[in-house]
């Protein structure tokens, strides 16, 4: 820990905070409370398993020891829980309440999820034998060792440093070492470097391309062995294949999703990508934020990462999580979504919130459902969608978009092109250009708030055309907020029916902020389109 | 180490990286650069500078050894320039040719002209008797022939020690082209040097560098250096050859393992530093001739003289074009590196040369200045090979031409 | 200014990095000043391009926008545009007097400092040097981000014309980077997905463009970066081993290649061709590094304390963030920046706990 004294700086605004719950005692976990304690937040640690996973790591001055002995210490600073049963957790206003089995209940201010990812799976077309790269595991020195990478699918770049760094151990060890690859993984500072090293060392690189290697194990004394022959055609020289023959054979993999685990999955339920990982592949996730407000996840848990990564990974999800709950503290008293007695608990909203914000309290005689207003992002994704129309947002409210149909009914005469557009994207591209004046542009928190009946209220305001904007796909900072929008577009076009070959009046676009120029030409083209005009 | 590869020629990669100093040829990234450089990409459509790297450090290297390729090879070094390993082609094909030579595969045209540069200290095998008569004919044909040339001017006191400068030429002056040996004498009268030559050490040229043989190639530069310490001169002064200029102005002390006591320029910086000092008057535009450049690989790419024979034609000639690409993108006449002089790649050395005859032609020229006398010879080949509208000449030879003009 | 009277975090460089660390103090509660060279924030993002297809391709560049805004609006956040870091005093062990000198004026503000983050940035790399791909020469020839500027400024037709015929266009990848002979022996990181990224958003408005990155390995590491490249393969976007080593204008304005296939020489003709520059230090580096008493490594980059701290330096309270430090993408760059602001909360507030 820091021993210097502290500079005191704003303390006013430094509130007493809660603490924070990392699930998972493996490196990244361990990364993660060490993050989290060094800026002063107190840290429960959830034993999972020892999967004993350990980051790779090939930077040259880096002294794994030195720095598993530092990760252990932190052992001491933080309250391990080893839970009976299975653990599980809800948003319960501002906080988290988990459950360590039946009976221990506790709240929490954030909660990290974390874990390494399974890297020992091999291609079951390789035969018995062939071993998944390892920082634990050292190829037996002296010996013939080749490693196998982008075999299939590419290798995750961690994986192939530490095949490198291996085959220059073990070359340096009086053994030989060949690395077939189809890119050389070099994506570090010093990842030329030592891949430089590597050759001056004598490791031998072999480059395929389109041909995969073929490996067969090797024929020559069955009784002791992962013995192993390797067939292939270097890319570069196309000549005749080339057969080397290895005492071992180790396979550059990536991390496996499958391995990612289920309690995560389940809090964290719209927020994987596309392989299955933790965390969206969004813009807005990264730095182990999720979009599910106060839940983070670190490691590979997250998809392919290293050491050096999933420690930059936990030291700023560790901010993040300290400016979450500064926020939460602040924002105690607020209120970001107003909920009427209509409402009649159906969990819709709950559900459907990108950010985790909204939590169900049982009650003796009336169980209430509230949305914290730290968490909630205004997106409107609730509003819109609640079945009982019973939810409103504080800071953008009905009334916003009433007062703006109203304008657009009372100048109906002139035909108008109504626009709703998210104030993130095609808002911020608005206020760089000038719309024409027959276009009503209403500024939205999220196109996820422009529910059906918004776009059948605007209809009947007598306007020519309706034009939804948002983010783009995979962009929206409620994670489907642009979606939603897209979806209720879609719902309303296949209600009224526009034969085929007609300008629908109802049309979803998607821009950036950055992308003024094509939203301005998006606006003229939709114009010109129900206007019946030609471009 | 693998059922295909042969443990020898593996070798041949460790042979040339500890040659090449280290990591030189196993850094290759593959990066495939070089390959496009290569102006021997049409007449070897399935070599290239990468796969020959790739090849020898696969082990495959006694294929290279073996291949017609490495003595196509002009060791023009553009394939390697600016390559991000710093990789130099015409270091690993030396050393590749070395090979060859240790195992009888050495063209016998080369073999021979370094066995007679060894024992007589010149390529063409002429001993110092034959080489005073020649100097001292020529000088009086030149003194004859130009106006304003008294008799005795252009005689030059030979292995006269203490002078400034000595003048090493290339044999190819004084035995096929007579009229550019009396260029220099001339030049040097002109320019009222102090200087002389010797009678022993008369070729500039080093074969043995095209061969790879370093030890040879070290002998003959050894020669040449104990002669202008002997001699006690401040300078040696390179005639206009590619080779021989770089290997005394770039290679000379590294191979001798000591500093050389004196200076080496080119007789083409001369001429540039003594137009600008006035010390030669030329009056500007003085040659009625549209004139273009051809950078020669060794004293341009390699020793980064580019504007030195640039300023010269500007001022002596009417109009000076550039040729595209030049300068440290020149594409090599052709004729480097031992193709000029091996009888093997006589007909195939004028075909691999058609960019280059291209880019000439492209200029519109009528004059095609250069400063190497391997280049000057290829290049004049190049001119009655293809019938190209324009001719072939020294930049010293124009300069004199100017000064007379 | 008020909020000068109490000590603050001082930012050097309003890019993307720096504006991270604003944001990511501020949020906690720290005040900070934000210096920027430049008249606005946002560095080398806010001129690049949105590279988004039908779907979000995880660019980042949209991001700069979110942090400039939250920033600008931030009441703990001094902003100076137009501005560079002038002396840098320590007068105390753990305080900082930082003299701000105003560009266009001349002006000087003083600024007293807890801790000082470097966040100043990198140059792209100007490949003109490099004479053989002809970049300044021939027409033709871009830079990456050159063409993205373009394709922000929604102007491709300015490059490419407004002819309808489908166009030849290649990328060339590593110019300028692991080049030793340049001294930039390193990845830069960013270029194989900029690049995939942006023949992907071409190929979004261009379907009968041929599109071929040209590369030495490609580097395709990080969340979604694997979906870019069987993306590309899905929207035949050519992948081609080797980087052809000259361009040659040919006389009707495109320009020619020769590159080897499958073992033979060949040659190929395209219209357009985009140079992937790499990242370099920046060429004032140095004064930065002397005046906050730094060392910068090999290439040029200010040197971390370690692999396992490399956001803290070896002088005491002095960090640095983002790509001065060394290569990063835009997502790199932000978390690198948030370990950078991780550690100055550690640092400066490190000692007090929270309750259990």
């Amino acid at each position: 820990m820091n021993q210097k004294p502290a500079v005191s700086l704003n303390r006013d605004y430094m509130p007493t905070l809660p603490a924070a719950l990392v699930i998972g005692d493996g490196q990244s976990g361990l990364l993660s409370a060490k993050a989290l304690t060094d800026i002063g937040i107190a840290v429960t640690m959830v034993k999972t398993r020892p999967d004993g996973r350990t980051l790779h790591c090939s930077a040259p001055d880096f002294d794994r020891q030195g720095f598993e002995k530092s990760l252990r210490s932190v052992l001491q600073e933080v309250e391990l829980v080893e839970p009976q049963g299975a653990v599980s957790m809800r948003r319960m206003g501002d906080d988290f309440e988990v459950r360590f089995g039946a009976r221990n209940v506790r709240t929490f201010g954030c909660v990290f999820f974390t874990s390494g990812a399974d890297m020992t799976t091999v291609p079951s077309d390789l035969p018995e034998g062939v071993a998944a790269v390892s920082p634990d595991r050292v190829p037996a020195p002296g010996t013939k060792v080749a490693f196998l990478l982008d075999y299939i699918s590419p290798s995750s770049p961690a994986a192939g440093l530490t095949a490198i760094r291996q085959a220059i151990d073990n070359a340096a060890s009086g053994g030989a070492s060949f690395v077939i690859m189809k890119h050389a993984p070099v994506a570090h500072l010093f990842g030329e470097a030592l891949y430089e090293d590597a050759k001056r060392a004598g490791v031998e690189f072999y480059r395929f391309g389109e041909t995969l290697p073929t490996v067969r194990p090797r024929p020559t004394d069955p009784s002791k062995d992962s013995g192993m022959c390797i067939s292939v055609v270097d890319v570069v020289e196309h000549g005749d294949p080339v057969t080397l023959e290895v005492d071992r054979l180790f396979y550059a993999g990536a991390p496996d999703a499958s391995s990612v685990m289920p309690l995560a999955k389940e809090v964290l339920v719209n927020d994987v990508d596309e392989e299955g990982f933790l965390l969206s592949s969004s813009v807005h996730c990264h730095s182990g934020r999720s979009f599910a407000n106060g839940v983070f996840a670190v490691g590979e848990c997250t998809g392919e990462l290293d050491l050096i990564r999933t420690a930059a990974q936990a030291a700023a999800a560790a901010a993040r999580a300290r400016s979450w709950m500064v926020r939460a503290c602040a924002r105690k008293e607020a209120e970001a979504v107003r909920f009427t007695d209509a409402c009649i608990r159906c969990m819709t909203c709950l559900r459907l919130c990108p950010h985790n914000a909204i939590s169900f309290v049982a009650g003796a005689g009336r169980s209430t459902v509230t949305a914290s207003a730290a968490a909630c992002e205004e997106c409107g994704v609730c509003v819109s969608e609640c079945p009982r129309l019973v939810l409103d947002l504080v800071f953008f409210p009905e009334a916003a978009i009433e007062s703006f149909v109203d304008e657009a009914s009372r100048i109906h005469g002139s035909r108008p092109v109504a626009v709703y557009g998210c104030q993130r994207s095609p808002g911020r591209a608005a206020s760089r250009i000038g719309l024409p004046p027959d276009v009503l542009f209403l500024t939205v928190p999220c196109a996820g708030r422009i529910s059906e009946s918004v776009l059948w209220a605007t209809m009947a305001a007598g306007v020519q055309g309706i034009l939804v904007v948002g983010c783009h796909h995979g962009n929206c900072a409620s994670n489907n907020g642009t979606d939603w929008a897209e979806a209720r577009v879609t719902a309303a076009l296949e209600k009224l029916g526009v034969p085929t070959g007609m300008q629908p009046p109802v049309q979803y676009a998607s821009v950036a902020a950055n992308e003024e120029a094509r939203f301005s030409r998006i606006v003229r083209d939709f114009c010109r389109a129900v206007r019946g005009e030609t471009t | 180490m693998s059922a295909t590869t042969n443990p020898d020629t593996h070798d041949l990669a460790t042979v040339i990286s500890r040659r090449t100093g280290g990591e030189h040829l196993v850094s290759c990234l593959t990066c495939g650069q070089c390959v496009s450089r290569c102006f021997l990409n049409d007449g070897y459509p399935d070599m290239n500078p990468r796969t020959l790297i790739r090849k020898v450090l696969m082990g495959r290297g006694q294929e290279m050894v073996d291949s017609e390729f490495i003595w196509a090879c002009t060791l023009c070094g553009r394939c390697t320039t600016d390559c991000p390993k710093e990789l130099q082609m015409d270091v690993i094909i030396r050393d590749l040719r070395g090979a060859a030579l240790r195992q009888g595969k050495a063209p016998h045209r080369i073999v021979e002209g370094v066995e007679t540069g060894l024992k007589m200290g010149n390529n063409v095998g002429m001993d110092s008797e034959a080489f005073l008569d020649t100097v001292e004919w020529l000088a009086e044909e030149a003194e004859e022939d130009v106006e304003g040339l008294e008799e005795g001017d252009l005689a030059v006191e030979l292995d006269r020690e203490g002078a400034d400068l000595l003048y090493i030429p290339n044999p190819r002056e004084y035995t096929s082209t007579p009229e550019m040996f009396q260029s220099y004498l001339k030049f040097f009268h002109y320019a009222k040097a102090d200087w002389t030559m010797s009678s022993k050490v008369f070729d500039i040229t080093n074969w043995a560098y095209y061969l790879g043989d370093r030890e040879s190639a070290s002998t003959m530069v050894r020669t040449m250096v104990d002669e202008a310490r002997r001699l006690k001169v401040k300078t040696l002064v390179s005639t206009e050859c590619g080779h021989g200029f770089k290997i005394l102005r770039k290679d000379a002390e590294r191979w001798l393992g000591e500093p050389l006591g004196f200076e080496v320029l080119g007789v083409i910086e001369l001429a540039d530093k003594w137009l600008q000092e006035g010390r030669l008057s030329v009056a500007p535009g003085a040659l009625d001739a549209r004139v273009t450049l051809h950078d020669p690989c060794n004293v341009g790419r390699k020793l980064g003289i580019f504007e030195e024979p640039r300023r010269v034609l500007k001022t002596i000639a009417a109009e000076f074009v550039e040729m595209w690409p030049n300068r440290k993108q020149s594409i090599c006449c052709g004729g480097g590196g031992s193709v000029g002089q091996n009888t093997d790649m006589a007909k195939k050395r004028l075909e691999h040369a058609r960019t280059k005859r291209d880019q000439i032609l492209r200029t519109g020229a009528d004059t095609l200045a250069t400063c190497c006398q391997n280049c000057l010879s290829q290049l004049g080949d190049l001119q009655s090979r293809y019938e190209m509208p324009l001719e072939v000449k020294s930049v010293i030879q124009m300069l004199v031409e100017a000064i007379e003009a | 200014m008020d909020s000068h009277a109490q000590p603050s975090v001082v930012i050097v460089g309003g890019g993307i990095a720096g504006l991270s660390v604003a944001k990511c103090l501020s949020d906690n509660g720290l005040s900070c000043t934000l210096i920027e060279r430049e008249n606005q924030l946002g560095g080398h993002v806010r001129s690049w391009a949105c590279m988004a297809t039908d779907r979000c391709l995880r660019c980042f560049c949209c991001t700069v926008e979110d942090l400039i805004d939250v920033v600008e609006s931030s009441e703990r956040v001094s902003v100076l545009t137009g501005c560079e870091l002038e002396s840098l005093e320590r007068p105390g062990t753990n305080s900082f007097r930082v003299q701000v000198r105003n560009a266009t004026n001349g002006d000087r503000q003083p600024v007293e400092a807890a801790a000082v983050v470097i966040a100043a940035g990198f140059t792209p790399y100007d490949p003109s040097e490099k004479v053989f791909w002809g970049y300044g020469v021939h027409r033709g020839v871009v830079t990456l981000q050159e063409l993205d500027t373009l394709v922000r400024r929604d102007d491709l037709a300015g490059f490419v014309g407004e002819s309808d015929e489908p166009l030849k266009m290649a990328f060339f990848q590593c110019v300028g980077s692991r080049d030793r002979s340049i001294g930039a022996d390193y990845c830069s990181q960013y270029c194989c997905k900029a690049a995939l990224r942006m023949a992907l958003r071409l190929r979004k408005d261009k379907p009968d463009w041929e599109i071929t990155i040209f590369y030495i390995d490609l580097q395709v590491a990080g969340k979604f970066a694997g979906s870019l490249l069987s993306l590309a393969e899905e929207k035949q976007i050519r992948l081609i081993q080797g980087v052809p080593g000259e361009i040659v204008p040919r006389e009707d304005g495109t320009l020619e290649i020769l590159r080897e296939h499958k073992g033979v020489n060949v040659r190929e003709i395209y219209d357009k061709i985009v140079l992937s520059v790499g990242q370099h230090p920046l060429p004032d580096v140095s004064r930065l590094s002397s005046l906050a008493g730094l060392e910068t490594d090999r290439f040029g980059f200010l040197t971390a304390a370690g692999t396992q701290d490399p956001c803290r330096t070896r002088v005491d309270r002095v960090y640095v963030a983002g790509t001065v430090g060394g290569p990063k993408d835009i997502e790199q760059t932000v978390e690198h920046a948030g370990r950078t602001a991780a550690a100055v909360l550690a640092d400066l507030n490190g000692s007090e706990r929270t309750q259990q």
